[in-house]
């Protein structure tokens, strides 16, 4: 049982209060919108920062873990969203690391393998003891962490927001693995932002909003518009209308694209579309079904093996970013693996790297500083992005602002086409309702915009048509999204639209 | 005989004779000490640029100790006499006893030095080592001006050379009876290090502590382990192997001068480790190649030939790895542009690599 | 304490502190080995600034450090961490002493200019090899680099023993180089030579281009987040070509102006020439700010000169400046870890507060420095 009571400030994440009380065996839920401070209190719980004041009881003895490790030598195991598993050991050699009594006798490969078989057996688990960590999938992998924390005798452990890339039938088999862990006297608590989540894993929800924890409910007891409504602190911003779009020229058009992804198999196969000036095309699917690729394909940052992309006519296939930018595309890409902010430098050269190579903005040769430093205030106060001035280092930023930051410097290039991959991923919802006004108006402005929404309402919010890729080839083509539609089958690659239907998408 | 195939005759006898492959063999157990130690940092993520600086303080430090020791032990008699010929024996075993300790604890200390600097002050792994490296050579000279300021007896002191294990059966084999029979026990403790480190590494606990440690600290704060911890008692084994490097290379062999000092041997072996992916069997073949051309230079030595030229052949063997390793680094694992686009049409499935039994390849 | 950073910057103090431990140290190793303690600590510490021609050898010596320490901090501000600037000085050092001992009938207005090209293409030729490799095909920078430098020593010292190589010197030298190639004095008998103010020029061209300028705002882009340079397309691979050659040129050019009046012959003592080393830490040093280059170098080489000087009267050898560098940059690296910053302002302050017992209670009567003592222990 834990009881964590503290007054903590840092930066822009405060927690003001915060609260938690788990029992053995309960899987309780951590619920609040992204900036909440759900983070923080779990970072202070698994021992990474240290609170400024209340108290912390684990099983009756108060402790006060000084870092992660200590945390974990207390029975406190946080997985983490990047894998915690050593990639080129065995799953029997990963879970039985750091326990042999004596560290230089030989290890005994088959006692290991019996254990390890015989636990991975009682949790009905799919891997085998002899696979290697590199291979597992994702799912498989975080199953993994879970069961060696277990094995290791940890008292809790914490999940931060692992499902996000999951899809559902994933998410399913998690679930049960956590179920029977906490059968056997483990407290689990799982963080995220999803209420639907929230609702069927856990039997008891916390909600946190703007770092107090406000309410701590039986699942039970609750429904999913109750917990929606206690999430957000005020009333919800208006939402984000837009009129109908003002189609013009087709701007973009793939024609027979292929590419091989990082997993050295085929990725995208044979994907046809247009986008027209003025239209938010929308592209969903499961997240191995390529958006993310074709994204980056359009956008130049991969190569693709087969098929042309072309900007206005203008062949752009072949090309890196730099071209690509020259004909006007731009593209709001964020994943872990490609953060477009340089923490070292400072927000201003964040802010403007067109402007400092722009001929415009030089003076006897050298940089003009002013006129740069007079746009990058123009677009800090055009995109709100919260800091002290522009000449600090981007490290100062939190994740929403360095999102407008991305954003403010995608959109103020006055792009012809932009390729957005799930812009608001992360953000707070203030933010996100932000950068969606600013998604719309640039579309007002003639733009063409590839989308891939970050979520269902960002989908029904924007979406002027859509597309659904399933397993790299296109599924369904709606061209005019009027809200409700039910797009499952086709995602999950049950049904297709017929050749013609398909082909309508193909503009000229 | 014209005058080049003169040359190209006394060079080729020189090379196909046995010192030559006592030269190897030196060289090469001098390599492999250090290589060793490189493997063993590499595998606690740790890019072991140090690795020259604890070589020469080592070497220093041993020999210096050596040197002292033995003439502390020969008491200033004059060579030749009764005096001096008695002493001797004890003055030698004791000297070379003295170095080993000495060296191991110099090199130890250095690289202690070194891991507080990576893992506490989490300083530029690339800098801390070039400064460092620079200080141990800046120390050596100084140390050399010191002790042969001293007392005469040190300055003309030679160092005991490292005795080597006579065994007399051995010497009765047809071939290599002369040259087994003279090696010392550095070299027999060389070979057999790869297998000891193979051990270390793959079948005890601490060789898996020690991979998490090079590929995901996560894993180890998950079971409560400190990584920087790990990592430390790693680079403690690497530090000690190479220390021994630096304590044979200078006292190995029939007559130690303190003028065989490591010129850049530490980046050759780290050359080596990278060019061979840290890979056990694969580097230890690589300190056979670059002994087999290290020992040109000894063995070449009184020949009018560039000397210059042929101690460049062992940087440019190096340096030839590195490029071949990264020429097939690059195309192993794609698939080729040309399969991919046949692959898309269809013409061709995926191709399954087949996966070899051992350890699967390793990330950069 | 506050009011005190705010004027003076905790990387200034940090810096400072640095370089009076490497003082310190000279200091300690003087103090405790020769036996001639008041001649050697004046020979080290004062002798360059003794007369106007030993203050004029020592910026003169500085010089090519310079060079060598622009040219490593344009390439390690985008985080390429070559070595390559060593070799591209000794290459370049050693093809000018073949080049202008060969010309001996040429005059020395076509030497000159010719020697320098020659000495900038050299030096740029080095560094891109290293470049090269690693933008092509992936070999780690670093030992590619370091590799080359140990190949070029023994290419130079080949080039020395069958080319140039003069007899009559004690040492392995070349012969000595006319005068009349030497670069021309700009501050009369001083030593002071164009080759200086071609430095200075360097630094300021370099710091403007760096911190004002299109292509410096791409280098520190790439070297602060190779992501984000990706992102906005930058090609990270054609700056960092661009700056090891640009590096690889200056260090070219160091390595012309030392064999053009620094240095009078071409000496080959089987390591590295120091002055290399004191180029590369003095860059480190200052973080690969170019503006402040000049004077780390200076100073690096204050202590270099010192110990020169040293070792020409008394035989101590001259690497004890390197090892004074060494630990200058060590130190620095020290301090900049929480803890050790915090013991050492600790040490400082008591000190100091020691330091002000002491002299109130020469002043005051025994109550005082009791008082001043239980006060310094409660904080």
């Amino acid at each position: 049982m834990e009881h964590i009571c503290k007054a903590y400030t840092e930066g822009f994440v405060t927690i003001k209060d915060a609260s938690l009380t788990l029992m053995q065996g309960e899987i309780h839920g951590l619920l609040g919108e992204n900036g909440a401070g759900k983070s923080t209190f779990v970072k202070i719980i698994s021992g990474l920062l240290a609170p400024d004041g209340g108290t912390f009881e684990l099983m009756g003895k108060p402790v006060a873990p000084q870092s992660p490790v200590e945390a974990a030598g207390l029975g406190i195991v946080k997985l983490q969203k990047r894998s915690g598993l050593v990639p080129s050991l065995t799953v029997e050699e990963n879970m039985l690391l750091g326990r042999q009594k004596n560290s230089f006798s030989p290890l005994d490969r088959k006692k290991m393998r019996r254990e390890v078989g015989a636990l991975l057996e009682e949790f009905h688990m799919d891997p085998g003891p002899g696979d290697l960590a590199l291979h597992l999938t994702a799912e498989d992998a975080l199953e993994t962490e879970v069961l060696k924390a277990y094995y290791a005798g940890a008292h809790l452990i914490i999940l931060d927001e692992p499902a996000s890339y999951f899809s559902l039938a994933q998410t399913e088999e998690l679930f049960t693995l956590l179920r029977r862990v906490a059968a056997k006297g483990v407290a689990i608590l799982y963080v995220s932002n999803q209420v639907r989540e929230m609702l069927e894993l856990c039997d008891k929800i916390t909600v946190m909003e703007g770092g107090v924890t406000t309410a701590t409910l039986a699942a039970a007891d609750t429904s999913p518009q109750q917990l929606q409504r206690r999430m957000v602190q005020e009333n919800k911003a208006p939402k984000v209308r837009k009129t109908r779009a003002k189609l013009g020229d087709t701007v973009l058009k793939v024609r027979g694209l292929s590419t091989f992804g990082d997993a050295q198999r085929p990725v995208l196969n044979k994907v046809s579309f247009s986008v027209r000036a003025g239209e938010i095309l929308a592209v969903v699917g499961k997240p191995d079904s390529g958006t993310r690729e074709l994204c980056e394909v359009v956008a130049g940052l991969a190569s693709a093996v087969a098929g042309k992309v072309l900007v206005f006519d203008d062949d752009i296939t072949g090309d890196s970013v730099h071209g690509t930018r020259e004909l006007g595309v731009s593209f709001l890409i964020s994943t872990p693996q490609r953060i477009g902010v340089a923490p070292a430098l400072s927000i201003q050269e964040n802010l403007l790297p067109y402007q400092y190579t722009n001929p415009a903005y030089r003076s006897h040769g050298l940089l003009d500083k002013e006129k740069l430093k007079a746009e990058a205030d123009r677009l800090i106060e055009e995109y709100d992005i919260r800091c002290a001035d522009a000449q600090e280092n981007a490290a100062v930023l939190s994740t929403s602002s360095a999102q407008k930051l991305l954003a403010a410097r995608e959109f103020s290039n006055e792009p012809v086409l932009l390729v957005a991959y799930r812009p608001t991923f992360g953000t707070s919802e203030e933010t996100a309702a932000f950068l969606e006004k600013k998604l719309i108006e640039l579309r007002d402005e003639g733009t063409a915009i590839l989308l891939v929404p970050t979520d269902w309402d960002e989908f029904a919010t924007l979406a002027d048509s859509a597309l659904v890729l399933d397993k790299g080839q296109v599924s369904a083509y709606l061209p005019k999204v009027q809200g409700g539609e039910e797009l499952d089958a086709y995602i999950n690659g049950e049904s297709r639209m017929s050749a013609e239907e398909l082909e309508a998408v193909c503009f000229e | 005989m014209t005058a080049q195939q003169n040359l190209l005759f006394s060079a080729f006898s020189a090379i196909f004779s046995n010192d030559y492959l006592a030269s190897v063999l030196l060289v090469g157990t001098f390599l492999m000490f250090t290589v060793i130690g490189v493997i063993f940092a590499r595998r606690s993520g740790v890019f072991f640029l140090a690795a020259e600086g604890v070589l020469v303080f080592s070497a220093t430090a041993g020999y210096f100790a050596n040197a002292a020791v033995r003439a502390a032990l020969l008491g200033g008699a004059a060579e030749g006499t009764d005096a001096y010929a008695a002493a001797l024996g004890r003055a030698n075993a004791l000297g070379w006893m003295a170095g080993l300790l000495c060296g191991l604890a110099g090199g130890m200390a250095f690289t202690l030095v070194f891991c507080w600097f990576l893992l506490r002050v989490k300083s530029n792994v690339l800098l801390t080592s070039f400064a460092l490296n620079i200080f141990a050579s800046a120390s050596a000279g100084v140390l050399v001006h010191l002790v042969n300021r001293g007392d005469g007896a040190v300055s003309s002191a030679v160092a005991a050379a490292l005795p080597s294990l006579k065994l007399s059966a051995l010497s009765e084999l047809p071939v290599l009876g002369g040259l087994l029979g003279n090696t010392g026990w550095f070299t027999y403790l060389a070979l057999l290090l790869p297998p000891a480190a193979f051990y270390l590494l793959n079948r005890t606990g601490f060789g898996l502590r020690l991979r998490a440690a090079e590929e995901n600290h996560i894993a180890l704060t998950a079971t409560g382990l400190s990584a920087s911890r790990t990592q430390l008692y790693g680079m403690l084994f690497a530090g000690a192997a190479v220390s021994l490097g630096g304590v044979t290379l200078v006292m190995a062999g029939p007559a130690p001068v303190f003028s065989a000092l490591p010129q850049g041997e530490g980046y050759l072996a780290l050359a080596a480790v990278w060019a061979c992916d840290g890979r056990l069997w694969k580097s230890s073949i690589a300190v056979l190649l670059l002994a087999l051309v290290g020992a040109l230079t000894h063995v070449l030595q009184g020949l009018p030939l560039p000397i210059s030229l042929i101690q460049a052949l062992l940087y440019a063997a190096a340096l030839a790895g590195l490029l071949l390793h990264s020429h097939n680094d690059k195309h192993r694992h794609k698939v080729s542009l040309r399969a991919q686009r046949r692959i898309v049409e269809g013409k061709e499935t995926v191709k399954k690599k087949k996966r070899r039994a051992g350890r699967p390849e390793k990330k950069k | 304490m506050n009011k005190f950073n705010e004027k003076f910057p905790p990387s200034a103090q940090r810096r400072l502190t640095a370089c009076l431990a490497g003082l310190a140290f000279c200091l300690l190793v003087i103090l405790l080995t020769e036996p001639a303690k008041g001649a050697a600590l004046k020979t080290f510490f004062a002798g360059p600034f003794s007369s106007l021609a030993a203050f004029g050898g020592l910026i003169s010596a500085a010089t090519p450090a310079v060079f060598l320490a622009l040219g490593v901090s344009v390439v390690f501000q985008c985080r390429r961490y070559s070595f390559a600037v060593i070799g591209s000085f000794l290459l370049s050092s050693g093809l000018v002493t073949m080049f202008l001992l060969r010309g001996n009938e040429k005059p020395g207005w076509y030497l000159i200019p010719a020697a320098l090209v020659i000495a900038v293409a050299a030096g740029a030729a080095v560094a891109v090899i290293p470049a090269w490799l690693a933008v092509r095909r992936r070999v780690n920078v670093t030992l590619s680099s370091l590799l080359l430098n140990y190949l070029i020593l023994q290419a130079v010292s080949f080039l020395l023993m069958y080319s140039m190589r003069d007899p009559a010197a004690g040492q392995a030298a070349s012969f000595e180089i006319p005068q009349r190639m030497w670069l021309a004095e700009i501050i009369p008998s001083t030593g002071i030579r164009f080759g200086t103010l071609l430095a200075a020029a360097a630094a300021v061209i370099l710091y403007l281009l760096l911190y004002h300028g299109r292509l410096g705002y791409g280098i520190r882009a790439v070297g602060a987040s190779e992501s984000l340079a990706g992102y906005v397309g930058l090609s990270a691979g054609a700056v960092a070509m661009t700056t090891q050659l640009l590096a690889g040129a200056l260090a070219g050019l160091g390595g012309a102006v030392e064999m053009m009046g620094v240095q009078p012959r071409y000496i080959w003592n089987g390591a590295f020439p120091a002055i290399s080393f004191v180029g590369v830490l003095a860059a480190v040093l200052v973080d690969y700010n170019p503006a402040w280059v000049p004077l780390s170098a200076l100073f690096f080489t204050y202590l270099w000169s010192g110990a020169s000087a040293l070792s020409a009267q008394s035989g101590f050898p001259a690497e004890l400046a390197l090892a004074a560098a060494a630990v200058v940059v060590l130190v620095l690296f020290a301090l900049r870890d929480a803890r050790v910053a915090d013991s050492t302002v600790r040490f400082f302050e008591k000190l100091a507060r020691g330091r002000k017992a002491a002299a109130s209670s020469a002043d005051a009567g025994s109550e005082k420095p009791a008082a001043e003592q239980r006060e310094g222990e409660v904080e």
